[in-house]
């Protein structure tokens, strides 16, 4: 038997071991006994000893005397025979599955650590199979019998006959002809010798020498050897070492199970599914390569039957069915001795000893003596046939034949060629290849082979070259190739290998390979080549080599040499990292195929370990599944799944077909996984992705509980992008909150209510309780087929503030009893979406609404979900998408080294609070300009405390008046008109403040718990047309005790309004009677609005004057051609319709205030009113208006000058210094509006200011004019104190151009055109800077 | 019947433009092939280390094989590899499409928006590689 593997052999000791001369055992059933005792044969016995212990001499033909130092007898039952095909092959399988190796060493080359096993038992042990498995051949001689040793035991009361007999039955095998297995080296004369064992611990001493002379002078003294053993009773404990643990290999028994569970392909369906991919099958490319080499597929483990050139060459007489029939030898490779009994138990170190010098004895003794003697006869034989051999036939031949083997197999062209030289050979081998056992070419060779055994290199080299030439010259190819594979390894041995000697082995296995077709023999050579190319570290050579001798007729040896080649890749200078990992591919792709499992799995692992993170997608993809499915396989579910997770990655260039089978298998994976070992709970999903920079969280949100037709406040959506407004809103918070704080100092922190991304959460966001919270968060599909969602739910963690943790992750274990089940779900109402449907590649948003029930601190810890590709809903996956928790990115001002980490999903939960609900009566989604439409505010209390206080800003008080507020004071410009204010000390703040904050509900407490209120409330569309947003903020305060954490809290409302033009305005004062010197207003009006069927109804004319009051008597049309019958009147200005009338002025006595008046009796004073063409029911639908006496009209509005919030000190200070004095029209029109179907009454009210007399003043496109005028009257330095109208006496002396003229008492507008274009330059800055 | 995988090969050994050629259309075409010509690009990377010292010539025409595959490379200055997996001999044609792809890779990386060693993703030069591998590769 042939020992490589586990001994730590070098080079040289392994190919000393495959060439060590072959002894044959037969021995008789007694001594077979005395050998199971130690549960061992014969054979077995002496394995651990083979190898002798001291040098032996052996002298060459010409009486040199050589040292054989290390000479190792390779024992042998003679009855053994090599396995047959189909056992051989699975012993071969078996030996690679068996032999694993965990261990592992990194390596690092270009910067990746590589994971190498620290070994390759595998290999060592398949080359150990493969060997021991191999037929000896015709052509060589090493592995026939060089001798036989007949074993007797001296218990044996017939010594004699027994020995006899044995004697006659190996003669027989040795004698028949022709030789049928075993083969003899020299079948003539073979050397018999005879051993005696002798139980020392039974057996009678005496007696047994008594056997043993007898013996030794029937068959002569060197041929007989008594060996004494079994000293000690087997019974006995006995504490020798294991010599044999190492060398003996039966299967044990209980491997059978376990081998077929992790390799031995079941089935060939089988072996394909696991590699093959749907999509992906390496193996159908690799053939091409296969049929280059390969023409006739033959069974890689049968030199028996090659081909048929060989059979018929080789002369074995046998029949293969002979073969078949064969029974292997039990002793060696049957299960029938318990393999695990520990062996040599009756053996003492004495015994061993024995042993040991037995085979020494052997040696010397009996076997070289005979191989001197053999290698005279050899030489003898040779130098006398030389010359006779070479027969007339041999010499023609050689006419015919190139002397070069496989001189065109190259050449690819030559195929046709080729085929037709082997044909040629074959005939001729058939007819001249008898090489008979005499003659001297075969002489020469069995020199060489008994010169190597016994190491003498030198003079085996010799024989080999001139044995090699002979066959060259005889083109007897396999012969040839034989010698030239062991010529070279003669000079390997020696030491004196050189290119040459490595080109011959390179010779024989092309020339095995290619001509011979012997598969077998190549491999052979290619692993003898491969131990001596190592030594002279030509890697890229071995790696050559090995890689040729991939073929498809055997996986497994390809797998194992593309394995090995991958490694020596590793070991080039400069190391290949990138070969190695294609080779480990290759080699992992045949070993799936060759059903070995493991090691598919290890050296693809191996493979990944260059490939990831180099993004050769489709390469991973390849690796990543063959990882998977073999890990499937070897029931690694979290590999497996790890893996196949990987497969879905994002970006992947896999077609959707291939995804969703891999999704398909995921699933699968993934759920086995989770059968297997539940205690993992929820695994994380691969699929789909969580974005985790897209999660929202909301602590606010509006209760529901507005009644249709009610609008409750828009409050903020989840979704609400992140915008300018935000700083508004804090803005109008800010002013809210230090109004409600009466001016005590703080820091205010605007509060929130929305995290994201771009808002972070610095702070824990606090929650509140019995209050919902909304998380939004995208999903995205990373692969390309569509995937449910189903039973949706958020994982979450509630630490109370008893410090107890409640979490619903038990409700997601089945250990957990229905009850506690109950209670979680109870603690946190969780609604959202019972199922989602995700598109291929889609990313979509997932809403949750959380309703905390309890106190404490909420952590939102995952998605909990269902998934099932779209197609197989029924193959679905529990799983986990977890949230992480964000960094924030610090701001570039505040450059701190800590990282901030985002809380927006660690809640505060405090207890219920007072919660303000707020609706609103609807509003038109289109206005018209200028139109003042009621609203109701309704505020409710929902909660269980009352709300102190209750305050509403608003970005644009201009458009808004509420009935119920108190106007204590009059607004600052209108105060101006009354008295000069320069020296009042107002602060700017203060007044902006006043201006934009109103107190709602002025009472203590505002609302008691669940009390509603109801407010009046107009809002005017502005006068120009395009979008208008109204913003208002509520601001309620909480009764201090309540909560430490809210001081107060806020309702947002917000109102997009699409404004239209209607009526267009356009207004002008004249002198309409020079003599009376009477002055009468020019109005034009226009209908502007787009759609036609609109009819405008103007309603009154209302004048505001200080000085003047309109004459009710005279109202005079100038135009009303254009005027028709509507509907609600019998004047009205339909679209694009205009018409224009005049009213005239009186002069009104001066008012007189005692002291400053109220703003609603100074409204009375001052407002004048004259009906122009009203429509029917104008009267009605007045009184939804304010009226414009009232403070909460919107002239109170007009005449107010609001101030910008960023608006200077000195800007403030001008502006309340001056009054610009004026009179201002208000026109109160009604108009029929036709939108959607739906017939609206609109009324409105559009304002015209007159500064000076024939200016126009216009409306809507009064703002410009206004500015205009603010700013012509800042240029002129003016100190006019009074309106326009009353300039007339008391300007006539200043005026400049100063005339009898009524007119010039008007103030004309005095500045040049030049001067004109400048200033509306100066316009345009104040207006952009506003 | 011949196909080309023409792939661009960063510093790090990753690929940052891979394209296929191929007169045969892609019903009949196997999938294949793909995952294949990716692991043979990527294993002659050794071979292209090998050779770029050998000659001064930035082409490096056939360099290895793997049945009956060819591949042949290609190297810039800045070391960026140029790599065809063929399977049909067409020396004068790669070499011209090689030179042409230098011109346009050359191009593409001096747009400053361009980060060295990242995967291209402009159409022109898809469009590009389009044109040269009909012209040059297929025809």
């Amino acid at each position: 038997m042939i020992h490589l593997t586990g001994q730590g052999y070098n080079s040289r000791d392994i190919i000393k071991n495959i060439f060590s001369p072959l002894i044959g055992v037969v021995s008789s059933s007694l001594a077979d006994e005395v050998c199971h005792r130690n549960n061992l044969s014969f054979v077995e016995l002496l394995q651990p000893f083979a190898k002798l212990p001291n040098d032996a001499h052996f002298r060459d033909v010409s009486g040199t005397s050589v040292s054989v130092r290390g000479l190792r007898l390779n024992f042998c039952d003679v009855d053994w025979r090599p396995p047959q095909t189909v056992l051989a092959r699975k012993m071969l399988n078996e030996s690679v599955t068996n032999a694993q190796n965990d261990r592992t060493k990194v390596v690092t080359i270009a910067g990746i650590d590589l994971e190498l096993p620290t070994a390759e038992p595998w290999f060592e042990q398949w080359r150990e199979t493969f060997l021991a498995v191999q037929f000896p051949a015709e052509h060589e001689f090493t592995r026939h019998l060089l001798s036989c040793l007949l074993v007797l035991s001296s218990a044996d009361p017939n010594i004699i006959e027994t020995a006899q007999k044995l004697t006659q039955r190996v003669q027989q095998m040795q004698s028949i002809t022709p030789q049928k297995l075993p083969k003899w080296f020299q079948p003539t004369e073979v050397l018999n010798s005879y051993v005696v064992l002798h139980e020392a611990s039974q057996g009678d001493l005496s007696k047994a020498q008594q056997g043993f002379e007898l013996l030794k002078s029937t068959f002569g003294d060197n041929k007989c050897f008594l060996v004494s053993i079994n000293s000690v009773d087997s019974n006995a404990m006995n504490d020798m070492p294991d010599h044999w643990a190492t060398y003996i290999k039966r299967q044990p028994k209980s491997d059978n199970t376990t081998s077929t569970e992790l390799s031995a392909p079941k089935s060939p369906q089988e072996a394909v599914s696991v590699i093959s991919m749907p999509a992906m099958q390496m193996s159908q490319l690799l053939e091409g390569a296969a049929q280059e080499n390969e023409q006739a597929i033959v069974h890689p483990l049968s030199p028996m039957q090659e081909s048929a050139t060989e059979a018929i060459n080789s002369k074995f007489s046998i029949s293969s069915e002979s073969i078949a029939s064969q029974t292997i030898n039990p002793n060696v490779w049957a299960n029938e001795v318990d393999a695990d009994a520990p062996h040599g138990q009756s053996l003492a170190a004495r015994d061993i000893e024995n042993l040991r010098h037995f085979v020494q004895d052997y040696a010397v003794r009996a076997l070289i003596p005979y191989v001197e003697h053999l290698v005279v006869t050899l030489s003898e034989g040779v130098t006398n046939k030389k010359g006779v051999s070479k027969s007339l036939l041999s010499a023609t031949k050689r006419w015919f034949v190139t002397s070069k083997p496989g001189a065109g197999a190259n050449n690819q062209n030559a195929v046709m060629y080729v085929t037709i030289q082997t044909i040629f050979y074959t005939v001729l081998i058939i007819l001249f290849y008898s090489y008979t056992n005499e003659s001297a070419e075969l002489q020469t060779r069995k020199l060489g082979d008994l010169y190597f055994m016994f190491g003498h290199y030198n003079l085996a080299f010799q024989a080999y070259h001139q044995a090699k030439r002979d066959f060259n010259a005889d083109s007897a190819w396999q012969y040839y190739a034989g010698a030239l594979e062991m010529a070279a390894l003669s000079a390997f041995m020696l030491g004196t290998a050189h290119r040459k000697t490595y080109d011959y082995m390179e010779d024989a296995i092309v020339c095995y390979l290619t001509v011979c077709k012997l598969q077998q023999f190549a491999t052979r050579a290619t692993l003898l080549s491969m131990e001596c190319l190592k030594t002279a570290r030509l890697y890229s050579e071995v790696a050559k080599q090995l890689i040729r001798m991939t073929s498809e007729d055997s996986d497994l040896r390809s797998a194992l040499l593309l394995e090995q080649a991958a490694y020596c890749f590793l070991v080039t200078q400069p190391p290949m990292h990138r070969k190695y990992a294609f080779h480990i591919v290759l080699a992992g792709n045949r070993y799936s195929r060759a059903g070995q499992r493991k090691h598919a799995y290890r050296c693809y692992r191996q493979a990944y370990q260059v490939f990831q993170h180099r993004e050769w997608s489709l390469a991973e993809d390849h690796i990543q599944y063959t990882v998977a499915k073999q890990a499937y396989m070897l029931k690694q579910l979290d590999e497996a799944s790890r893996s196949f997770a990987h497969l879905l990655r994002p970006g992947s260039l896999q077609s959707a077909q291939q995804q969703s089978s891999f999704l398909k298998e995921y699933i699968q994976t993934q759920n086995d996984l989770v059968k297997r070992s539940p205690e993992l709970g929820l695994l994380p999903h691969a699929l789909p992705q969580l974005v985790q920079s897209s999660v929202r969280v909301l602590t606010l949100v509006q209760p529901p509980c507005a009644q249709p037709p009610q609008v409750p406040a828009s409050n903020i959506d989840i979704n609400s992008p992140v915008t300018s407004d935000e700083s508004i809103w804090h803005k109008i918070e800010e002013m809210l909150v230090i109004t409600a704080a009466s001016n005590k100092p703080f820091v205010f922190k605007p509060s929130r209510y929305l995290y994201t991304k771009q808002q972070p959460a610095t702070e824990i966001p606090l929650g509140v309780q019995g209050e919902p919270i909304e998380l939004s968060v995208a999903l995205a599909n990373s692969v390309r087929c569509p995937i449910n969602l189903t039973d949706i739910d958020l994982l979450w963690r509630l630490t109370l503030d008893n410090e107890e943790v409640i979490s619903n992750v038990c409700v997601y274990e089945q250990s957990s009893d229905s009850a506690s089940k109950a209670a979680v779900s109870a603690a946190i109402k969780i609604s959202c979406l019972a199922s989602l449907e995700l598109a291929e590649q889609a990313e979509q948003l997932l809403h949750f609404k959380l309703t905390p029930k309890l106190t404490g601190r909420l952590s939102i810890l995952g998605v909990v979900c269902r998934v099932a590709a779209k197609a197989e809903p029924a193959a679905s996956l529990l799983g986990l998408l977890q949230f992480e928790t964000q960094r924030i990115k610090p701001t570039a001002a505040k450059q701190s080294s800590q990282t901030l980490l985002d809380s927006r999903l660690s809640l505060k939960l405090v207890p219920q609070v007072p919660a303000l609900s707020v609706s609103f009566t609807p509003v038109p989604a289109e206005l018209l300009t200028g139109e003042i439409v009621p609203v109701s505010i309704t505020l409710r209390n929902l909660g269980i405390a009352p709300i102190e206080e209750i305050y509403l800003g608003c970005d644009n008080p201009r458009c808004l008046t509420l009935l119920d507020q108190q106007h204590t004071e009059l607004p600052i410009t209108m105060l101006s008109s009354l008295k000069d204010l320069s020296n009042d000390k107002l602060v700017k703040d203060k007044e902006i403040r006043r201006q934009r904050v109103f107190r709602l509900l002025q009472r203590q407490p505002a609302l008691d718990a669940q009390e509603g209120q109801t407010i009046s409330m107009w809002i005017q569309a502005p006068h120009t047309a395009g979008p208008f947003t109204l913003r208002l903020l509520f601001y309620y305060a909480l009764p201090a005790a309540a909560n430490a954490h809210i001081k107060y809290r806020l309702v947002r409302h917000i109102w997009h309004v699409q404004v239209q033009s209607c009526l267009q305005a356009d207004a002008s004062c004249v002198i309409s009677n020079a003599v009376s010197r009477e002055l009468g207003l020019d109005v034009n009006l226009r209908n502007v609005h787009a759609a036609s069927p609109t009819e405008v109804y103007i309603n009154a004319l209302s004048l505001y004057s200080k000085e003047y009051k309109v004459n009710a008597q005279k109202l005079l049309v100038m135009n009303n051609m254009e005027l028709a019958t509507g509907q609600a009147g019998a004047q009205c200005l339909k679209a694009a319709k205009c018409c224009s009338f005049q009213c005239r002025l009186l002069a009104k006595d001066p008012e007189q205030f005692p002291n400053i008046p109220t703003l609603k009796s100074l409204l009375h004073t001052r407002l004048s009113r004259l009906e122009i063409m009203p429509a029917k029911n104008a009267q009605q639908l007045d009184q939804h208006m304010p009226t414009l006496q009232e403070p909460h009209s919107f002239l109170a509005n007009e005449e107010t000058n609001y101030f910008n919030t960023n608006i200077s000190t000195e800007e403030f200070n001008a502006t309340i210094a001056s009054y610009v004095p004026h009179v201002t029209l208000a026109l109160s029109w009604s108009a029929l509006v036709q939108q959607n179907e739906m017939q609206r009454v609109a009324s409105g009210l559009h304002f015209i200011k007159l500064y000076t007399l024939y200016e126009t003043g216009s409306c809507p496109g009064a703002v410009e004019a206004v500015y205009r005028r603010r700013l012509s009257m800042e240029v002129e330095q003016s100190t006019h104190e009074f309106q326009l109208p009353e300039e007339f006496g008391n300007e006539a002396a200043t005026e400049p151009l100063g005339d009898d003229d009524v007119a010039d008492f008007w103030e004309p507008n005095e500045h040049y055109v030049s001067q004109r274009c400048l200033l509306e330059d100066e316009t345009f800055v104040l207006t952009a800077r506003a | 019947m011949s196909t080309y995988y023409f792939a661009i090969v960063g510093h790090n050994d990753n690929p940052i433009y891979e394209k296929e050629f191929s007169t045969v259309n892609k019903e009949q075409r196997k999938e294949d092939h793909r995952h294949l010509s990716q692991f043979i690009a990527h294993a002659s990377l050794d071979l292209v280390d090998e050779h770029k010292w050998k000659t001064a010539n930035m082409q490096l025409k056939s360099i290895d094989r793997f049945n009956q595959w060819f591949v042949s490379a290609f190297i810039t200055a800045s070391q960026i590899r140029f790599i065809i997996v063929h399977d049909n001999k067409n020396d004068e044609g790669i070499k011209n499409f090689f030179n042409e792809m230098y011109d346009t890779y050359i191009k593409h990386s001096m747009n400053s928006f361009y980060k060295i060693n990242t995967p291209i993703k402009s159409p022109m030069f898809e469009k590009k590689s389009e044109i040269f591998g009909r012209k040059y590769l297929l025809s």
